[in-house]
C-alpha cells in the first residue's frame, strides 16, 4: 500500500502544467494577441472612420488595405532616428519603453477562457490598475525628455488627465468587486451569470468614460491632437521610438476593450460556447463603440475635461459605491428581476440629477 | 538654424535678428537649387543586375510608397485643394496618406502648397531640415513652382526650389484634386526607382 | 447732398473743403478733426490707407458710427519730399498697426507714433514697395 502511494506521488506533473511551458505558451499567446489586435485595430479604425465619414479608408495596399499597418511599421523602422542635442538622453531612450511595456503587462491576468490565463492572481484588479498607471509616467517622460515646450505641455496635460480619471475608474471597479466578492479577474468573470453591465449600468458608464480618458481618445484626446498641441508628447520622436509611442495609443485601446469585455460584458461566457471567441467578439464590439464615439464627438478642452472628471464622474462613482455597499449590506439576496430594473432607474436618476445640477465649467450667470 | 536666447535682449533686437536671417536667405537663394539625380535607362539597368538588392529595394520602396505621411505645413490657397482631396470625394486615405503628422520628425512628405513669402521662408527651410530622412517635397500649384502670378513681387520666393529641393512639380492654380492625385502617383513612381545603393539620398 | 457732420466739421476744425463723399483736411489738423468726430459718435476708426499721386501721397481715413450705421471719410495730402502727418495711435490703439503698415509700404512718417517700425516686411528691407517708383531688386 505504501509503495503504491509512494510511486504515484513521485510521478512528474503533466507537461501542460509545468511552470516554464505554461509561461512560454502564455507569453507567446499574449504577445501574438496584442500585436495582432493592434494591427487589426489600426486597420479597423481607418476603415470604419472612413465609413462614418462617407469615404473609403486605405484600400490599395493589400486586399482591402489589410497590410496598411505593416507598411506603416516598416516605413517607420527605416526612418532616420533623431535624438535632439539638448534632450535628456537617458529619459529620451527610456520613455517609449516605459509607455509601451506596462500596457502589454495587463494582458497577463486577463482570462482568455475558463481554464487559461497566464497568471491566476488573486488580486488581479489591483494589479491591472497599478500597472496601467506606469504608462502615464512614460508619456510624461517622453514629453519632458524632448526638450520641447509643446511636448512638455502635452505631457503635463496627459498626466493631469490620467491621474484625475484614475479615481472614478477605481471607484467603479470597487463597486464591481463588492458584488462579486473577489479581486481576481477570472473570479469576476465566473461570478457573472448575467453580464455586469445589466447589474451595474452606472458603474459601466463611469468605467467606460474614465477609460476613454485614460487612453486619451476623443473626446479626451487633448493630449495629442494636431490643432491643439502640435503632436504633444511625441513631438521629438522619429523612427522606432515613435512607432512605440504611436502603438501605445492602440495598445491601450486593445487592453481597454479587453477589460471592458471581461469585466462588464461577461468575458469568455458566450451563448453556445465559452472560450476566447466570444471574448474576441465582445472586444471588437467595444472597440467599434469607441470608434463610433470618436467619429461623432468633438474634442473637450482641458478645463472642460478636468471639470467633467472632478465634478461629475467622481461624485457619481461615489454615489454608486455608496448605494452598492448599502444594498450588499442590507439586501444581499435580492433576486435579479428586482435588481436590474432598479439599477437602470437608479442610473437614469443619478445621471439626470448630476448632469442638471453640476454642469462642468459653468460660471455663475452675471446680470447683463 | 539656432536661436540663441542671450543674443536677443529686446524686441528691436529680435526684429533685427529676424531681418538678418531673411536677408541672408534671400541673398543666398537667387538661383534655384540643382535638381535631384534622375536615373537614365543605363543606370537603371546597372542597378537591376544585383538581384538581391533589387528585391530589398522593392520591399523598402513599397513600404515608403504605401505610407507617405504629409506634414501639416501649408502656406496658402492650394491647401484647400489638398483638404478637398483628403475629404470624402477624392480620398487620399486610400493611399494611406490621411495620417497628417503635425511634427516634422515623424512625417515623410512636405506638400509645398501655396505662395511662399520671404519672411516665411526660413521657417519652411527649418521644417524641411527637421524632417527625418528619407523625405520628399511636392511643389503644388503655380506659386510653389515658380512664384506663380506673384513672380515679380518683392515679397515672394520665386518657387520653393530656391530654398528646398523639390521632387515633383504639380501645375495648376490651384490644381484640381485629380491633378494632385496624378502628381502623387508620379511621386510614388519616383520613389519606386530609388535604391539604397545611391549616394545622394 | 453733403452730410450734416461734414458741415459741423467745417465749422469746428480747419477743413479745406468738402467734396461730396469726403472732406479734405490739412494734415496738421488731423487730431482735432478726429477728436471732433469721436466726440460726435463716429468713434470707430475703420481704415487708414494711402495712395501715391507722384508729387504727393493722399491718405484716407474712414470713421464709422456704429449706432447710426454711418461713415465719414477724410482725406489728407502730404508731399513726397516731407511725408509727415500726426499719428492717431494715441487716440485709437487700432491705428498702431495700420500706420506701421503705411510706413512700411509707403514710407509715410507718423509723428508721435511710439513704435514706427516695419511690420509687413522684414527689418532689413530697403525701399518702400508700394510707391510708384519702386523697382524690384531681385
Amino acid at each position: 500500500m505504501d509503495d503504491a502511494v509512494l510511486v504515484t506521488t513521485i510521478g512528474a506533473t503533466p507537461w501542460y502544467e509545468n511552470f516554464w511551458v505554461h509561461l512560454a505558451i502564455g507569453a507567446v499567446v499574449a504577445i501574438a494577441f496584442f500585436f495582432f489586435f493592434i494591427v487589426m485595430y489600426i486597420w479597423t479604425e481607418r476603415r470604419v472612420i472612413g465609413l462614418f465619414q462617407g469615404r473609403l479608408g486605405p484600400n490599395r495596399v493589400g486586399p482591402l488595405g489589410l497590410i496598411q499597418s505593416v507598411a506603416d511599421v516598416i516605413k517607420v523602422m527605416f526612418k532616420e532616428d533623431i535624438v535632439p542635442d539638448k534632450s535628456d538622453k537617458l529619459l529620451f531612450w527610456l520613455a517609449p519603453f516605459m509607455a509601451f511595456v506596462p500596457v502589454m503587462m495587463i494582458l497577463a491576468v486577463v482570462p482568455f477562457s475558463e481554464n487559461f490565463q497566464i497568471v491566476n492572481l488573486n488580486v488581479g484588479i489591483l494589479y491591472v490598475l497599478a500597472v496601467s498607471a506606469i504608462s502615464s509616467i512614460g508619456v510624461f517622460m517622453s514629453g519632458y525628455a524632448g526638450n520641447n515646450k509643446y511636448g512638455l505641455i502635452g505631457g503635463m496635460r496627459g498626466l493631469a488627465q490620467f491621474i484625475s480619471y484614475e479615481i472614478p475608474l477605481i471607484l467603479s471597479l470597487a463597486s464591481l468587486v463588492l458584488i462579486s466578492n473577489t479581486f481576481s479577474v477570472n473570479g469576476l468573470v465566473q461570478a457573472q451569470t448575467l453580464p455586469n453591465i445589466l447589474m451595474m449600468p452606472l458603474a459601466f458608464v463611469v468605467y467606460f468614460v474614465a477609460s476613454l480618458a485614460e487612453i486619451s481618445r476623443t473626446p479626451f484626446d487633448i493630449v495629442e491632437c494636431d490643432s491643439e498641441i502640435v503632436a504633444g508628447f511625441n513631438i521629438e520622436y522619429s523612427s522606432m521610438k515613435f512607432a512605440m509611442l504611436y502603438l501605445v495609443e492602440y495598445g491601450e485601446a486593445v487592453v481597454t476593450s479587453v477589460l471592458v469585455a471581461t469585466l462588464f460584458l461577461g468575458g469568455w461566457h458566450g451563448f453556445f460556447i465559452d472560450g476566447p471567441i466570444p471574448l474576441i467578439i465582445k472586444m471588437v464590439l467595444v472597440f467599434l463603440f469607441i470608434l463610433w464615439i470618436r467619429a461623432t464627438l468633438p474634442r473637450l478642452r482641458v478645463d472642460q475635461s478636468m471639470g467633467f472628471c472632478w465634478k461629475f464622474l467622481l461624485p457619481v462613482a461615489l454615489v454608486n459605491l455608496l448605494f452598492t455597499a448599502a444594498r450588499m449590506t442590507f439586501f444581499p439576496d435580492l433576486s435579479n428581476w428586482i435588481v436590474i430594473p432598479a439599477s437602470f432607474v437608479f442610473t437614469a436618476i443619478v445621471i439626470y440629477l448630476f448632469a442638471g445640477l453640476f454642469k462642468p465649467g459653468r460660471k455663475v450667470a452675471e446680470n447683463d | 538654424m539656432e536661436i540663441n536666447p542671450q543674443m536677443i535682449p529686446s524686441l528691436d533686437d529680435a526684429d533685427a535678428y529676424e531681418g538678418n536671417i531673411v536677408e541672408d536667405l534671400r541673398r543666398s537663394s537667387l538661383e534655384p537649387l540643382p535638381e535631384k539625380v534622375i536615373l537614365s535607362e543605363e543606370e537603371l539597368k546597372e542597378l537591376n543586375r544585383n538581384i538581391i538588392v533589387t528585391t530589398l529595394d522593392d520591399a523598402i520602396n513599397w513600404a515608403h510608397k504605401a505610407s507617405l505621411w504629409p506634414v501639416t505645413c501649408f502656406t496658402a490657397c492650394c491647401t484647400f485643394e489638398f483638404i478637398a482631396t483628403s475629404m470624402a470625394r477624392f480620398d487620399i486615405a486610400r493611399f494611406g496618406m490621411e495620417v497628417l503628422r503635425p511634427s516634422p520628425r515623424q512625417a515623410d512628405l512636405l506638400m509645398a502648397a501655396g505662395t511662399l513669402s520671404w519672411k516665411m521662408a526660413p521657417q519652411i527651410k527649418r521644417i524641411y531640415e527637421q524632417m527625418a530622412e528619407p523625405k520628399w517635397v511636392v511643389a503644388m500649384g503655380a506659386c510653389a513652382i515658380s512664384g506663380g502670378i506673384f513672380q515679380d513681387s518683392y515679397a515672394v520666393v520665386p518657387g520653393y526650389n530656391h530654398i528646398i529641393p523639390v521632387d515633383v512639380y504639380i501645375p495648376g492654380c490651384p490644381p484640381r484634386p485629380e491633378t494632385l492625385l496624378y502628381g502623387l502617383e508620379q511621386l510614388r513612381n519616383k520613389i519606386g526607382h530609388e535604391s539604397i545603393r545611391l549616394e545622394n539620398k | 447732398m453733403t452730410k450734416k457732420i461734414y458741415e459741423e466739421l467745417q465749422e469746428n476744425c480747419e477743413c479745406a473743403r468738402i467734396c461730396g463723399d469726403y472732406a479734405e483736411i490739412v494734415p496738421d489738423s488731423l487730431p482735432d478733426c478726429a477728436l471732433f468726430l469721436k466726440d460726435n459718435g463716429y468713434d470707430y476708426l475703420d481704415m487708414i490707407t494711402a495712395s501715391d499721386h507722384i508729387d504727393e501721397f493722399i491718405l484716407t481715413y474712414t470713421f464709422k458710427n456704429l449706432k447710426d450705421k454711418d461713415d465719414v471719410m477724410l482725406r489728407a495730402s502730404v508731399s513726397r519730399e516731407n511725408p509727415e502727418i500726426p499719428s492717431l495711435s494715441n487716440i485709437w490703439i487700432g491705428a498702431d498697426f495700420q500706420e506701421r503698415e503705411l510706413y512700411d509700404l509707403m514710407g509715410i512718417i507718423f509723428t508721435g507714433h511710439n513704435n514706427l517700425k516695419r511690420i509687413v516686411l522684414w527689418d532689413g528691407f530697403e525701399g518702400h514697395p508700394q510707391r510708384k517708383d519702386y523697382k524690384n531688386v531681385a
